[in-house]
Parts: structure tokens; C-alpha cells; sequence
């Protein structure tokens, strides 16, 4: 029987500002074992695993490492102990090579690198040896992600904690990269693997936690005998009623399926480089008729950016055409016009530093779009502009001491709502939504979906998103896109998910 | 390029402004201080502080005129800095200002006042535009750091000056590298013969203000500024035409710098030396940040600092004490005002909570 | 004059002009590395200008007075640290006040002094730091003169130039980029923001110390108003023309050597037809142009003006 090498016992911790994360969660990890830790964003997950890093301190309860009380000063000192931690943003230095960034942590823990250990995990992980020199910022997100997983390997920790890590990875490469984790469960290490996503949970681990709103739900064994319903129920209450909703969404769907003439949205050819010069857009191709909702699915970095770059006018393209309704640019568009022209809203998935002026207050920001709608005036009026500001408000129930507030107070889902909110009292023709319910609680995602459902029809909704799910959710077509082009299309009624990842991925099928 | 500071239509002002009188009084207390230090009777210093400040009518003429002076260039210069474009280049657009109007006001000398007045104007706040140009165009187009090249035209502008009064515009009927003088047409036309304050100067220095207050907080050209201020990328995110806002704002702060140049030559010199180079440019940065960036605090700030250093030259030639006091006196008000603002910014977030989650 | 005498005299004089930009510009370097932007080593040069000629002037002792020139560097930069790291004042406005601040001072201080001054004649700095030919190094011919007969400056600036090539493969330099990059990385991992930019921000006071100091007991023998002239600024953008590389700030910083030296000639041996004050503002022309066509050539630290306060 594998012993615990790991205990929380009766663990809290609380934010200041009162929120309760973690309310007396007792966690055991045992040696040799894959541990799922699951539930819904908000649940603590995060939390937990920053206490056991090392990056916080419990407020109450006792940790038990290696048979003895202990606590951690500093995720440095975690690691030193043997605990090493893989965050969802990856803590590589873009500029430095690979080389850099692991000689960075050799000389932080003062220990050497194991370069026979690097040799050996490049081939497990399927890397080639030259990759020491690269940038990180040439290399693709799942390489990164192989990079850092290996730059904590080198280490030698015992237990390897996991935050999300195949957020942006496509089926295929989750399952190699399980294959990886169960390989070095088997050499002897514990590993605990945070997720929100109910399958991977049942494929992976020996055990699985349950955390639901900072508060142990069960520990269960995993053998097989696992029902993923109700593991989804005990994950939220309101799991069930999100499925309902679910339910309701496919009657929506059905009522708004009529027929959809002529385009809202063409793209002919669209070819355009990034930020460093590289080709990223090589000849795409999209049409969004009108009142449908079309979902752009896909691998980060294959081109969703700057395609969405390009059509807000954000980003000049070298050949093609962006055609919004009748309005044809080439070159670069002028989204300013767009938007008076057309109506177009653009949800974008950079809220706190694209979508708002952290420094300016609510009624500018909501105000961020008249500028191009009022263009005709000189002066604005700033009392209309608090009274639409006080409407906002209260319409979708942004938590703010007052309209007057700063947005660098609002917390970051009522900035969401903000955004969204600005957005769409323009009363759009066209809505290009970029990871609408990204990092959002369940409240929140819900709300913003059927928001999104019940524009549908009356405009046309372009919805970039890397998740499957709210993909086949929502969307009256699904396309894929890969390396800069459009591959596939799908329609969300019968999708085959293998073919899918396949064509994510490129594999030609 | 600067960023992180919050700014006055946010009605949080009351930090400011209290950071402002703060340091205004640091900063007189350290004036007084050394007043006791050179081992002066105080009481008397004061009163001639005061006499030479506002205490005659001809010294109040003197203070509002060169608060007219300060007060336009940092009107300008809190266009520029609301949009986060830092024109450290005032020094030179007044400069180029003063170069045009004096060469214009000399090639037609022989125009009648009310034509020649407004075309030296006019040329001056020219000449202090286009003095801007450059250094815009070089930011929009090729990213460069606005501080390094609006300061190289400045000094690039001093050596243009230097060769002026010494070559082809010296008076040749002067020992000393200066101009020959204005037409009298040209004269600002004072409001009372006797004191130098001009009609225009005051006009303008008051005028202005609320002008300016109403361009920033109640057009949607202010607003761009001020989204342009707050972010780049969410400028550019909410459609506004990043690069019309950079020049525009570099454009019109070097024109009233260029005005204010013009009305040193036409309203007090009367001659084009080297002596109208006073370090104005940099006087009018440290007005327009004491003053928070808001055309109300930069109009009191000028008159404010525009009499302290005309009393501070009174104390200076009557107790011969060496000049330079002001210039040290603006630099302690500067670091005095920036430490106390975000201080009181520091210690005041730290209290401000997430609200909603 | 022989074109071949003018040319050797040319370089040896660049070598010589471009240290005080040199030992600035590494300053800068540093600190750049860390993520910090300081604008104010103008005012720092001149502090520790005048610091130093005031130093020199009443102690007579060159020596002691780039000592105490050094410590008035340390003393201002450590004032900007406090600005910009531990207040928290935007680090573009902390660097430009103390730039003001610097001039405002040292305009006021020279006029104290020399009011209190005895003396008819201007102030002067009697013993200053000059050449020092190498033994016998300096007797090759060319090179040794261009090389070896020089200013101990410009043997200190190769071995700075060694320095801080060497400094930036090693571990401490890998960590001040680290800060540079991505300072909330660097945190996280145990790297000690604060303490390093201070170490960073201690040694550019030094060199900047030593630049201005230089000016006033070295190049030249007295103190003039702004005697700086925008070296610091030109020094910043020497960073960035060098693109954050020790080896190309030197290039740099010697071809504007060569400016100086070209108007130094240009003075001497005058060319009526061209204006002097054409010749003097030829550096901040040159600066403008080389900006504009390859200012945007080299990749800043990333988080490079960027505030940083630790959260934990």
C-alpha cells in the first residue's frame, strides 16, 4: 500500500476582502499516484495548490510533508524540498533561450542541472536536442509547456504539481502527454493534476478531489467505476441547472435556424504577418451569414489573433479582402467606420488591458465606443453619458461602489460584464467575441452565453474560442482553423471529436 | 510612455491638490529657511519677497506677464501630457517662436500694428508647431522616445539662436550678440503705459483656462486624449487614430509654446538675445505637474510661481544674494510634489478593495 | 595639416571625448537591464560635475574630488531610487525631476561658491587628472600613440567594457535580465528585485559619477552652467543605438567620440565659412537621425520603464 507523502489537514485560507477560498480542506496525497484535484473555476484549486507550492500560507491547519509538520516559505523553497509546481502561466522569459531558462533556475536553487537527465526527458518528451538553443518565444505553447514541465523535472522533485496544463493542448497531445504522466508515476513520483474538465479527471488519475466552492466535496477512487454525471454534480450544484440551461439553449437554437441569406462577414484570401514578421494568416477564407453563429475553433497560435487583429483593424494584412456587409477593405480596416457603418461589436479577450482604461472611470469606458458612433459631434454630454453608465449598471448587475468608480476597482468578472455590456447596448449587427467566458465563474459564463444565444438571429455572432465545448454549445457552424487557414467545417449536430483534434492539429485525414 | 498616474476629472483631486499645497509650502518653508541660513533678517526678506512679488502695481504687472509667458506654454503642455506624449521640447518651441516673430517683425517693418501684432503671432505659434513636428513624426513612425528627441531640438534650437544674434540678424549698431530692435508697431499694446502688462498677454493667460478645461473634459477630442493617456492599446482598441492624437497634442503644445516665445519678444524684450533663454520650457514641466495637469492649477500655479521669482529676484539684488535661488526652489517644489502625490497614491489604494468579488 | 597626423590625432582624441558618454552610457546599460529608465543622469552628471570641481578647486586634489564626485553620483541616483522603487513616482517623471532638480542645484551652488570666491580670476581646478603614457607601449608607433598615450580613463573604459561583457554571461547578469524581462517572474522564483535594482542603481551612480566628475577635473578644468550639454540623454540613447549590448554601446559611443573630436579640430583650426555653433550641435543632430533610422533596430527589456512593486 503506497503511504501518504503529503497531508493537509483541516487547511483555510482567506483573501483579504473576506473571501473565504479554502474553508478547512483536509488533502492527502499518497506516493505512486496520479491525484486529480477537480472542480469549477472559483473552487479553490488554485489556492490549494498555491499553498502547497509554497506561494501562500494556510490561515489554519497544519501541513505534513515527509512525516513531519512543516510549512513552506517560498515556492523556491518548495521546490529545493522536492515539490515542484508547473503553473498555468508558464514562468519562462520569452527572450531567453531554452538553455537561459533552465540555467535561470540552476542558478536560483544553486543546484546543477542534470544534463543527462535533459537528454533523457528530451527524448521522452519527444524533443529534439538543438531545442536548447531556441527562443521560448519561437516555440509553439505545447512545446513550451513540454519545456517547463522539463525544467522542473531536472530538479528531481517528488511531487509534481499541475495546474491546468492542457489547456491549450489539442486531444491527441493530451493523451500523449498522460501517457508521459503515467510513465513518471510509475517511476516512483506523486502527482497532482488540477482540472475542471470532468473526462481528463476519469482518464488519468488513482484518486480524485472534489472541491466545490473552497470546501472538500469527497475523495474518490478511481477504478473505473466512475459515473461522469454525477461526478459533475457533486463538482456544482448548479451543474444541473447549467445543463438545463443546456437544454434550453437547443430550443433556442432550433427557433432561430431559419434561413440565412447572404453574408455578414466575408473574408477572401486573407494573408498577414505578426508583430515579428512571420507569416501567420496564409489564405483564409470565411463566410458568416447573416444571423448565424459561427465558432472558430482551434489551437492557440495557429492564427486566431491576428486573424481577429486584422478584422478589428488592429493589424495591417498584405493580401485579401476583410468585406463587412457592403463595405470592402483591403489592406487594413477601419474599424471605426466599421462600427459606425454596421454596428459591429468587438468582445475582446484581453479585458484588462485592451478592453478598458484601468485608469479612467465607468461612464468613459462605456463611453469608449461612442467615440466612433458620434463621430459627428464635438462635444459629449457628460450626463447622458452617466445616465446610460447608472442604466448599465444595473441591466447586468456590475458589482461597482458607483458609477463614478475607477474600473481598476472592479474585480475582474464584473470588467467582463463591463466590456460586454459596452459592447452590446450598441445594439449590434455583428458581434466578434474572442474567449467571451474565459476565466468567468459558472454565473457568469451562463449568463454571458444566453446573452450571446439571444443576439443570435438579430446579429451575426463570429465566436473565437478555444473551447470545444462552448463551441458545440452555441455555434450553428463550427470551423476549424489551422496554421493560418480555415480546414474544416463542421456542424455541431454529429461532430466527431477525433477527427477534430486531427484536423486541429494538421494531421490530414 | 508614462504612465500610472491618475488624473484630475476623476474627482479623486483631493489627494492632489493636497499634494500640491504640500509641497508649495515645503518649498517656500525651505526658501525661508535659507533666508535664515545666509543670515539674513527674515521679516525684511519677506517684505521684499512680497514688494517684489505683488506688493506694487509694477510688480503685479511683472508677475502677470510672465505668468502669461509660463501660464501658455503649460496650458500646452497639459494637452501633451494628458495624452501621455512627454514634449520635454517647450525650451525650444519657444525659442523658434521668438526667432520668428522677430524676423518677421524686422522684414516688414514698415506694416501697420494691428497687421504686423497678429502675423508675428501667428508666425510664432508657427514656427513653435512645426519646431514639434519633428520629433511627432519621428514617435508615430518610427517609435521614437519623444523626451530624447524633443530635448536634442531644443538644443539644436539654442545654437540656432546663438548663431542668429551673432551673424546675419546681429545689430550691427551693438556691441552685444543681440537683434536689432522691433518695430514699435509691434509692441503688445500695454493696458497702462507705465507697466508692461500687454492686453493680450492677459487675455490669454485667463482666457485660456477654461478653454483648455473645456477641450479635455467635455469634447470628444479631450476624451481621446485621455484614453490615449491612459493606455495606447485601448486607444487603439476603441478605433481612435493613435496618430493624428500624437501629433495633434505634440502640434498644439508646441504652438503655444511658440506663442509664448512670441509674446517675449513682442511684449518684453522688444529684441531677440540669448538672454530671453530662461529655462521657461522646463519651468512650465514643473507647473504643469505641481498644477496636476489641470488648466485651473497650471493658471494659478504660473502666477503663483511667476511671483516668487520675481520677488525671489528682488531679495536676491537687494540682499546680493547669488541668483539661481528659483531654479532650486522649482526643483525642490518638483521632487517634494512627486514624492508627496504618490505617496498619498500609495498609502490610498492600499485601503481601496476589489469591490465585487 | 597631414591627413595622416589628423586622422591618428582624431581617434585618440575619440577615445579620449567619448569617455565621459561611455562611462555613462554603461551605467545606463545596467540599470536598463533591470528594467529601470533613468532619465535623470543629467542631473546626475551634473551634481557629481560640480561636486567634483568644487571639491577640486578648494582641495586642489583631483583625486579626492572624483572620490567625493563618485559619492555625490551614488547619493542622487540612491534619491532616484527612492522616487521611483520605493514611492512608487512613475519612472520617466522620478528620472526628469532629478534632472531638473540637478540643474536647478548646481546653477544655484556654482553661483554660491564663486560669489564667496576671493579670487578675480575665474575658478579654475589647478591640478587635474591628465594623460599617462604606458611605459612602453605608448613609444609603438600609431597605435601606441592612439592606444597607449592617454587619458587613465580611457584604460579604464576597456577594462569596464571587459567588465561588464564578462558581467552580463554570468549568473548575476542572467538574474538583473531576468528582473528586466519579467520582473513578477523574477520575484517569484526568489530573485530580490529591490535589492538588485539597487545594486544596479548604486553602480550606474558610480559611473555616472565618474562621468561628470570627469568633466570638470579631467577634460576640462572648471565648472559651466549645464557643462553636461544632453550627455545624459545622449548617453540613453547610446543604449539604444547599442541595443543592449556592452560591445556596441562602445562602437557607439566612439563614433560620437569621432563627433567630438571633429568639432574639437573644427574649433582649432576654424572654418570661418561654417558657423562654430553648426559643429556643436552636430551631435544632437547626428543623435536624431541615427534614432530615427535604426532606433527601432534592437528589442528593449521587456518590462523597461515598466513600475515594479512586490506584491507578496
Amino acid at each position: 500500500m503506497n503511504r501518504p507523502v503529503l497531508e493537509l489537514i483541516n487547511v483555510s485560507k482567506t483573501y483579504p476582502g473576506g473571501i473565504r477560498a479554502l474553508d478547512k480542506v483536509s488533502f492527502e496525497l499518497k506516493e505512486k499516484e496520479i491525484h486529480a484535484l477537480l472542480g469549477e473555476n472559483g473552487a479553490g484549486k488554485s489556492t490549494l495548490i498555491k499553498i502547497i507550492s509554497g506561494d501562500l500560507r494556510p490561515d489554519e491547519g497544519k501541513i505534513i510533508y515527509e512525516s513531519k509538520e512543516t510549512s513552506f516559505k517560498s515556492p523556491i523553497d518548495a521546490l529545493l524540498r522536492g515539490i515542484g509546481t508547473v503553473h498555468q502561466n508558464l514562468l519562462l522569459i520569452p527572450s531567453f533561450t531554452v538553455f537561459e531558462n533552465i540555467r535561470l533556475y540552476a542558478s536560483v536553487l544553486k543546484q546543477k542541472a542534470d544534463i543527462n537527465a535533459l537528454t533523457e526527458y528530451f527524448k521522452i518528451f519527444n524533443l529534439p536536442n538543438n531545442i536548447l538553443t531556441r527562443k521560448i518565444a519561437d516555440l509553439p505553447l505545447s512545446l513550451r509547456q513540454k519545456i517547463e514541465v522539463i525544467k522542473i523535472l531536472l530538479f528531481r522533485p517528488r511531487i509534481l504539481l499541475l495546474d491546468e496544463p492542457t489547456t491549450s493542448l489539442t486531444p491527441l497531445e493530451t493523451a500523449e502527454f498522460f501517457n508521459i504522466l503515467k510513465k513518471l508515476r510509475d517511476e516512483g513520483k506523486s502527482i497532482v493534476f488540477v482540472t475542471h474538465k470532468v473526462k481528463e479527471a476519469m482518464a488519468i488519475s488513482d484518486r480524485i478531489t472534489i472541491l466545490r466552492r473552497g470546501k472538500k466535496v469527497v475523495t474518490l477512487e478511481n477504478k473505473g467505476n466512475l459515473n461522469e454525471e454525477e461526478l459533475a454534480s457533486l463538482i456544482v450544484s448548479e451543474e444541473y441547472r447549467m445543463r438545463q440551461s443546456v437544454h434550453n439553449i437547443d430550443t433556442i437554437r432550433e427557433s432561430t435556424k431559419s434561413g440565412f441569406e447572404e453574408y455578414a462577414l466575408l473574408v477572401e484570401n486573407l494573408i498577414a504577418r505578426d508583430d515579428l514578421g512571420a507569416y501567420r494568416l496564409k489564405g483564409l477564407n470565411l463566410k458568416l451569414k447573416k444571423g448565424e453563429l459561427l465558432a472558430i475553433v482551434g489551437v492557440a497560435g495557429n492564427g486566431q489573433k491576428e486573424l481577429v487583429e486584422c478584422l478589428v483593424g488592429l493589424r495591417k494584412f498584405e493580401k485579401g479582402i476583410i468585406k463587412y456587409f457592403e463595405s470592402e477593405y483591403r489592406g487594413v480596416v477601419d474599424f471605426c467606420e466599421v462600427i459606425k457603418k454596421h454596428r459591429v461589436a468587438y468582445i475582446t479577450e484581453d479585458r484588462m488591458y485592451t478592453g478598458v482604461a484601468k485608469d479612467l472611470d465607468l461612464a468613459t469606458n462605456i463611453a469608449l465606443r461612442e467615440i466612433c458612433l458620434e463621430r459627428e459631434n464635438f462635444f459629449l454630454d457628460k450626463r447622458r453619458l452617466t445616465r446610460k453608465a447608472k442604466e448599465i449598471v444595473s441591466k447586468y448587475g456590475i458589482k461597482t461602489p458607483s458609477e463614478k468608480a475607477l474600473v481598476n476597482q472592479l474585480s475582474g468578472g464584473n470588467i467582463q460584464k463591463l466590456i460586454i455590456a459596452r459592447e452590446l447596448e450598441i445594439n449590434p449587427l455583428l458581434i466578434i467575441a474572442e474567449q467571451p467566458t474565459q476565466g468567468l465563474d459558472v454565473k457568469t459564463t451562463n449568463f454571458v452565453r444566453s446573452l450571446l444565444l439571444s443576439k443570435k438571429g438579430k446579429a451575426s455572432i463570429l465566436l473565437i474560442t478555444y473551447d470545444l465545448e462552448e463551441a458545440i454549445m452555441l455555434a450553428d457552424r463550427i470551423i476549424v482553423i489551422y496554421d493560418g487557414k480555415i480546414v474544416a467545417e463542421h456542424s455541431p449536430e454529429n461532430i466527431d471529436l477525433r477527427k477534430l483534434s486531427k484536423e486541429m492539429l494538421g494531421v490530414s485525414t | 510612455m508614462i504612465g500610472g498616474k491618475i488624473m484630475w476629472y476623476e474627482k479623486k483631486g483631493i489627494l492632489n491638490v493636497f499634494a500640491s499645497f504640500l509641497s508649495i509650502t515645503i518649498g517656500v518653508a525651505v526658501l525661508i529657511f535659507s533666508f535664515y541660513m545666509c543670515g539674513i533678517n527674515v521679516m525684511s526678506a519677506i517684505q521684499t519677497l512680497y514688494f517684489g512679488a505683488i506688493g506694487t502695481y509694477n510688480s503685479i504687472s511683472e508677475t502677470l506677464l510672465l505668468a502669461s509667458i509660463l501660464a501658455l506654454i503649460s496650458y500646452g503642455l497639459t494637452i501633451s501630457f494628458t495624452a501621455n506624449v512627454w514634449n520635454i521640447g517647450a525650451e525650444g518651441q519657444y525659442m523658434m517662436g521668438a526667432i520668428a516673430s522677430t524676423v518677421l517683425s524686422l522684414t516688414f517693418k514698415n506694416l501697420p500694428g494691428y497687421i504686423l501684432i497678429p502675423l508675428s503671432l501667428v508666425i510664432g505659434i508657427l514656427a513653435g508647431l512645426l519646431w514639434a513636428l519633428l520629433p511627432g513624426v519621428l514617435l508615430v513612425k518610427y517609435s521614437v522616445n519623444e523626451v530624447l528627441t524633443t530635448l536634442m531640438m531644443n538644443y539644436i534650437a539654442q545654437y540656432i539662436l546663438s548663431w542668429l544674434v551673432t551673424g546675419p540678424l546681429q545689430d550691427r549698431t551693438s556691441l552685444f550678440p543681440e537683434s536689432p530692435y522691433i518695430p514699435s508697431q509691434a509692441h503688445l499694446p500695454r493696458i497702462i503705459a507705465l507697466y508692461r502688462i500687454n492686453y493680450i498677454s492677459l487675455i490669454l493667460l485667463i482666457a485660456l483656462a477654461p478653454l483648455i478645461y473645456i477641450i479635455i473634459s467635455k469634447t470628444y477630442f479631450g476624451m481621446s486624449l485621455r484614453i490615449l493617456g491612459s493606455s495606447r492599446r485601448v486607444a487603439k482598441y476603441a478605433g481612435l487614430n493613435v496618430e493624428k492624437l500624437i501629433i495633434s497634442s505634440l502640434l498644439i503644445s508646441g504652438a503655444l509654446s511658440g506663442l509664448a516665445g512670441a509674446i517675449e519678444i513682442l511684449g518684453i524684450q522688444y529684441r531677440l538675445r540669448p538672454g530671453i533663454v530662461q529655462g521657461y520650457g522646463y519651468t512650465g514641466i514643473v507647473i504643469t505637474l505641481v498644477g496636476n495637469m489641470h488648466p485651473y492649477g497650471c493658471l494659478l500655479a504660473s502666477i503663483f510661481i511667476a511671483s516668487l521669482m520675481n520677488g525671489i529676484s528682488q531679495v536676491c539684488q537687494l540682499y546680493q544674494l547669488p541668483i539661481g535661488l528659483t531654479q532650486i526652489l522649482q526643483s525642490i517644489f518638483l521632487i517634494t510634489f512627486v514624492s508627496v502625490k504618490f505617496l498619498l497614491e500609495y498609502l490610498s489604494t492600499k485601503r481601496i478593495k476589489i469591490y465585487g468579488e | 595639416m597631414d591627413i595622416g597626423l589628423l586622422v591618428t590625432y582624431l581617434l585618440r582624441d575619440a577615445l579620449w571625448l567619448m569617455t565621459p558618454l561611455f562611462y555613462a552610457a554603461i551605467g545606463e546599460f545596467i540599470v536598463e537591464k533591470a528594467g529601470v529608465l533613468n532619465l535623470g543622469i543629467e542631473g546626475m552628471m551634473l551634481i557629481s560635475a560640480f561636486v567634483a570641481f568644487a571639491i577640486g578647486f578648494l582641495f586642489e586634489n583631483p583625486y579626492i574630488a572624483l572620490l567625493i564626485g563618485c559619492l555625490a553620483g551614488i547619493l542622487v541616483n540612491s534619491l532616484f531610487y527612492i522616487l521611483f522603487q520605493l514611492i512608487g513616482v512613475d519612472q520617466s517623471l522620478a528620472g526628469l525631476s532629478i534632472t531638473i532638480f540637478g540643474s536647478g542645484v548646481t546653477f544655484f551652488a556654482f553661483r554660491a561658491m564663486i560669489g564667496y570666491s576671493t579670487s578675480a580670476s575665474p575658478p579654475v581646478v589647478k591640478n587635474i587628472i591628465s594623460d599617462l603614457p604606458l611605459p612602453i607601449l605608448s613609444r609603438l608607433p600609431i597605435l601606441g600613440f592612439i592606444l597607449f598615450d592617454q587619458n587613465p580613463f580611457v584604460y579604464f573604459s576597456f577594462l569596464l567594457l571587459f567588465l561588464f561583457y564578462v558581467a552580463e554571461k554570468s549568473d548575476i547578469g542572467l538574474k538583473i535580465r531576468t528582473i528586466g524581462e519579467d520582473p513578477s517572474i523574477a520575484d517569484f522564483i526568489g530573485i530580490d528585485v529591490y535589492k538588485f535594482r539597487l545594486i544596479c542603481v548604486i553602480v550606474q551612480g558610480f559611473l555616472s559619477g565618474v562621468a561628470g566628475s570627469m568633466l570638470t577635473i579631467s577634460i576640462y578644468n572648471t565648472f559651466l552652467d549645464n557643462i553636461t550639454a544632453g550627455l545624459g540623454f545622449i548617453a540613453i540613447t547610446m543604449v539604444i543605438l547599442g541595443g543592449w549590448n556592452p560591445i556596441r554601446i562602445f562602437y557607439s559611443s566612439f563614433l560620437f567620440g569621432l563627433i567630438y573630436a571633429l568639432q574639437f579640430r573644427v574649433q582649432m583650426y576654424g572654418a570661418s565659412w561654417l558657423p562654430y555653433q553648426f559643429a556643436l550641435s552636430l551631435p544632437y543632430i547626428v543623435t536624431i537621425i541615427l534614432l530615427a533610422v535604426f532606433g527601432r533596430k534592437y528589442r528593449p527589456p521587456t518590462s523597461l520603464g515598466k513600475p515594479y512593486k512586490r506584491i507578496r
